[in-house]
């Protein structure tokens, strides 16, 4: 890393939970996100995403646990609010302002504001700056909160779903204008969403939660190479289980289609080895249910 | 953060300047009006010695005037409304406390800022009204009861107001939507009024209590004073309160009946006749401004709680 | 140079820039001393991580392929090992005409992919017993 100060972590969580009157929304959560990476939260809805950017930029409190931002819990001092950007779910943007008023807004309220950046890339998309935000299009208000939240020049980003209701050219924009940022210079990322095509081409690093557990936290690469797909005629899954974690099983009459972790080559010739791509480990291990970080436990799913 | 709360809220600022401007635009030359047809009707008074019903033959203002003195009674609880109640909960509705939140500045500070300059803005402009209102009234004071219109003049209308937006602020900070939140925060505030208007008020310092002859009536009770209560008091000081049931009367008396022959019946004098007297407690005009200070107090401690309860609800749980 | 990203495969993204990259200086469309896009050009053009375009381009530099020159870019240092530019261009032409008689012979493109497919497997074990 470049500026050597703090930690080499974005976001650590250590037995992280938040629970909601008797629901718990976010349970026994422990990951490490190393600084520097594009991290896609990803998860069916009610996996505690929002739960988890909500504690990691102090809008909420844990209820067990610990976490550290930047190797410092979440706290209320203009420091730590100006290092972590923040851009809740549906942008939230005062409607009868303008761009330029929610920017000089930022101006007043954040130190080192970057208004100057803010507004180049809000005139290269052609955003207009004048106008109320409410009469702008879906794609123009989310370009104007990331340009919002990019302005406080923070180093960690965290997005809520930025890019669920846009169309896909606002959204390639969208990506452009965040993979650009991240280029820049020392900003990690960590973004919410159900695209996982658009996920897989700008994050490095992937953290998966489901059942309000975390299933995953992993560098993309590493995930993709040591998952693969085994298929063959149908046989006892016994022996296989020994040497590889079977991370989903699918048995037909005659066929067995296994989606494994492997830490080395499958040396037995009777499968047909293929390679996975994110979205099927990730849908793989969706369907897993209760499996903590890391853990072994083989799924069985009968299909007739 | 002021800019920001400039930007935001400015137009409710020029809105309600406006109606102030136009308010005391119209109180003014009214009010100037009838000050000079005072000055002339007592000097011409004290000339023939007629002063005592100066009042029959003074202009006392415009129906109309009156009564938008009188409406000048809702402008805390407008305050309430239309700068307490949104103040966090319009943040809460659209979300944007999550954009405000996460600035480079503290929850703490922000909340700090945004809450004084609504009890600023609530008690500058309650103070305005109240000094042009209790200057308008001056004459009427001089002449009638204060006290008929102490909810519009004196310290009272700025404690109101701060209670008002402070009770806005507390509701918007609970329920996190404006309609149900103006809505609360109109149902409480009228409650509290009222109930401490009635219940409490009358008890700020003990009534004076006067008998009086029956025969007399009232006459004996002074001028301009509130009166608290009316009752008739036995021989033996027992209170009856107003109303006599048949039973009780005494004896010689039970067989009139008011309304016949006219007045009542010679009830009055046939009741005073027995040792019975009118009892008549109420606050003299003197203690006009001890109750505005005391309820003044009253509401500002109020306010005060709200605001504390608002910090508390807003720093110690999640946004 | 410009390229693109097929997120099915599984192949980890940086690996399929690495390839295209390779294909590019096999097939003669980069030369030694071209420079490459920066890592903003090819964010800016292709919306992906930065870190992935740099990774690929680390990969480059360890295998010899590009040299990262400070505050400069990257430039193309040597070829990768193979065959020059022009037996490329003379295989693909031959195996065009190939595909055109299989096409003919009534061979659909699954069909044809699968007797490549399989052609090249066995191709292997052979080469490798």
């Amino acid at each position: 890393m470049a500026s050597g100060s703090g930690s080499t972590t974005a976001i650590t969580t250590k037995g992280l939970g938040k629970r909601y009157g008797s629901l718990w929304a976010l349970q026994d959560c422990t990951i490490s996100v190393p600084r520097g990476r594009v991290t896609a939260l990803v998860g069916p809805n009610g996996a505690g995403k929002t739960t988890l950017l909500r504690m990691l930029v102090g809008l909420s409190r844990p209820s067990t646990g610990e976490l550290a931002v930047l190797g410092r819990a979440p706290r209320q001092d203009p420091e730590f609010l100006s290092s972590v950007g923040y851009l809740a779910q549906d942008v939230p943007l005062y409607p009868r302002l303008s761009a330029e008023d929610h920017l000089r807004l930022g101006a007043h309220l954040n130190e080192g504001w970057d208004a100057d950046g803010a507004r180049s890339r809000l005139a290269a998309l052609h955003v207009p700056t004048d106008r109320p935000v409410a009469t702008l299009s879906g794609g123009q208000r989310a370009q104007v909160g990331l340009g919002l939240a990019l302005a406080k020049r923070p180093r960690l980003l965290l997005l809520d779903e930025p890019v669920a209701a846009l169309d896909p050219l606002a959204r390639r924009e969208f990506l452009t204008t965040l993979t650009e940022a991240v280029a820049d210079g020392d900003l990690s990322v960590m973004l919410s969403s159900h695209l996982l095509h658009d996920l897989e081409r700008v994050c490095d690093h992937v953290l998966l939660l489901s059942s309000s557990r975390a299933q995953i936290c992993e560098d993309i690469d590493d995930l993709l190479a040591s998952h693969r797909m085994l298929l063959g005629r149908r046989r006892d899954l016994t022996d296989i289980e020994r040497s590889l974690t079977v991370i989903k099983a699918t048995q037909t009459e005659r066929q067995t289609r296994l989606l494994v972790r492997c830490d080395g080559p499958v040396l037995d010739p009777s499968w047909e080895i293929t390679e996975v791509g994110l979205e099927d480990i990730i849908l793989g291990y969706m369907g897993q249910g209760d499996v903590p970080l890391g853990g072994h436990l083989n799924a069985l799913e009968e299909v007739r | 953060m002021n800019f920001m709360i400039w930007r935001l809220h400015g137009n409710q600022a020029y809105f309600a300047a406006a109606a102030l401007v136009v308010l005391t635009t119209i109180l003014l030359v009214t009010g100037s009006v009838m000050a000079h047809d005072y000055a002339v009707a007592l000097a011409s008074c004290g000339a023939t010695s007629s002063c005592a019903d100066i009042g029959s033959f003074l202009f006392r203002g415009d129906g109309a005037i009156m009564d938008l003195v009188d409406l000048t009674l809702v402008t805390p609880l407008l305050f309430g409304l239309f700068w307490g109640a949104p103040l966090l909960a319009k943040e809460f509705e659209d979300g944007t406390h999550s954009l405000a939140w996460t600035q480079g500045v503290t929850r703490a500070r922000w909340l700090r800022t945004n809450v004084m300059w609504a009890l600023l803005a609530a008690a500058v402009w309650g103070a305005a009204m109240a000094a042009l209102v209790t200057w308008w009234h001056n004459p009427e004071n001089a002449l009638g009861a204060r006290f008929g219109t102490f909810d519009v003049q004196g310290f009272v209308p700025v404690a109101y107001s701060l209670f008002g937006v402070a009770l806005g602020i507390a509701v918007g900070s609970v329920i996190r939507r404006v309609l149900p939140a103006l809505a609360t925060t109109l149902a409480l505030f009228l409650a509290i009024r009222v109930a401490i208007g009635i219940y409490l008020r009358p008890h700020y310092e003990t009534p004076v209590a006067k008998l009086y002859s029956l025969l007399n009536g009232k006459a004996g009770q002074p001028a301009n004073s509130w009166a608290i209560s009316n009752s008739i008091v036995g021989p033996g000081g027992h209170n009856y309160g107003d109303q006599f049931s048949l039973n009780e009367l005494p004896k010689g008396c039970a067989s009139i009946f008011p309304g016949k022959g006219g007045g009542d019946g010679g009830m009055s004098s046939c009741l005073a006749s027995h040792g019975f007297h009118q009892l008549v407690t109420f606050q003299p005009d003197t203690r006009f401004w001890a109750f505005q200070g005391i309820e003044a107090a009253i509401f500002v401690v109020l306010a005060a709680a709200l605001i504390g309860f608002t910090f508390w609800r807003v720093l110690s749980r999640d946004a | 140079m410009s390229f693109q990203l097929n997120s099915a495969s599984g192949v980890p993204a940086y690996l399929q820039l690495v390839q295209q990259i390779k294909q590019a200086l096999r097939m003669g469309v980069l030369k030694v001393g071209d420079k490459l896009p920066t890592v903003k050009e090819v964010v800016a053009e292709v919306a992906i991580n930065p870190n992935t375009v740099m990774k690929a381009y680390w990969e480059l530099e360890h295998e010899g392929l590009v040299e990262g020159r400070q505050g400069v870019g990257t430039f193309v240092s040597r070829r990768p090992d193979g065959p020059p530019p022009g037996t490329q261009a003379r295989l693909a032409r031959s195996l065009e005409k190939w595909v055109l008689t299989a096409r003919q012979e009534g061979l659909d493109e699954e069909s044809i992919e699968a007797l490549l497919r399989s052609i090249l497997r066995s191709s292997w074990i052979e080469g490798v017993a």
